[in-house]
């Protein structure tokens, strides 16, 4: 199951990244596909990006809504929350496990050998008050005399956006150097910040700081696909918690907000208590392959 | 079978049809497709 989620979010990191020709071309893609929204953490201005941020759609759409509004254009972001929302009620955060770019760099630096550390879980609040603040309340409200608002996320925080679209930008167009400022220093301390904490610890970003990863958290009592353990084969040893990289223990709360449906914890089951369900019917060809690979079931105490 | 997903999937379907009855993509792709450098903090 490892293999199969490494295969699939290199897929989605090239299907999201598939603009190979701008060391030629020296711009982004322009081309239709970037009205289809990324699943994950994407930016648009990133050289290689073919399809649209969703986050940085939304921040662009809010802050300009006086604007369109005035001529008459109802562009409030229904499109990028629909499509949002669709992707969230569909796999919620098994996204971020699956397809989003930013997780499976963060996951690759996690692979360097050092201690690990987890992450104090009060911080995974931070996520949701970035989401409201930074992406809603902030490009809306906070506003020029233009009355046009900035997407504050993007501008101040994003990470992603300074590594695959601020550097990349750098390297290609090197007068845009003297133009760099104390935001931008700012931006790459945060950036730096997030590369080396991912390093002692799994997935520092997505669980503390990710606007999207705490949109879909919200659909993880309501979304299409679950998990469901199964209480009478379950034994208690809590080796799911122990191989879950977002520190959750599943047995105990198979709907949690921050599980990212990696799946380890089924692949690690030794007793085959953990299922994935699609609309509430078992579809347990996934853990019969996991066992398959892993041994028998052990008999239910 | 839960009904509950069917229905929050229909509601954001209802939300991206009105958004692309608005022409909402249209602008989704003007901003995508142009480089924001504020947007990534340079300049």
């Amino acid at each position: 199951m490892g293999t199969l989620r490494k295969w699939v979010q290199a897929l989605f990191f090239f299907l999201s990244n598939g603009y190979w020709a701008f060391p030629f071309t020296r711009t982004i893609y322009q081309g239709p596909l970037k009205v289809i929204c990324a699943p994950g953490l994407n930016c648009y201005s990133c050289p290689a990006a073919t399809t649209a941020c969703p986050i940085g759609a939304i921040q662009q759409l809010l802050g300009g809504i006086r604007l369109t509004l005035e001529t008459g254009q109802f562009y409030v972001g229904l499109y990028v929350t629909g499509a949002l929302g669709i992707i969230g009620a569909t796999f919620g955060r098994m996204v971020c496990g699956w397809a989003c770019p930013f997780g499976l760099f963060q996951e690759l630096l996690h692979k360097v050998p050092s201690p690990k550390f987890r992450i104090w879980k009060n911080l995974r609040a931070v996520k949701y008050g970035l989401l409201v603040s930074t992406v809603v309340l902030l490009p809306l409200f906070a506003v020029n005399d233009f009355g046009s608002g900035s997407p504050w996320f993007c501008k101040y925080i994003c990470p992603a956006g300074t590594l695959e679209a601020g550097l990349p930008m750098l390297l290609m167009q090197p007068a845009l150097r003297d133009t760099l400022g104390v935001l931008f220093a700012v931006k790459a301390v945060i950036l730096l910040g997030f590369t080396v904490w991912a390093v002692f610890s799994s997935r520092p970003f997505c669980r503390t700081a990710c606007p999207l990863g705490a949109f879909y958290a919200l659909f993880s009592r309501v979304r299409l696909v679950q998990l469901r353990v199964n209480g009478s084969r379950c034994n208690g040893c809590n080796a799911c918690a122990q191989a879950c990289p977002v520190d959750v223990n599943i047995s105990q709360s198979p709907r949690h907000p921050e599980c990212i449906l990696c799946l380890s914890c089924m692949t690690t089951c030794k007793s085959g208590a953990v299922d994935l369900e699609i609309g509430g019917i078992p579809f347990r060809g996934a853990s019969v392959s996991c066992r398959k690979k892993i041994g028998p079931a052990s008999p239910p105490p | 079978m839960r009904i509950t997903p069917f229905i929050v999937i229909g509601i954001f379907l209802l939300l991206m049809l009105i958004g692309i009855g608005v022409d909402e993509p249209s602008r989704v792709l003007k901003l995508s497709t142009q480089v924001c450098l504020a947007c990534i903090g340079i300049g």
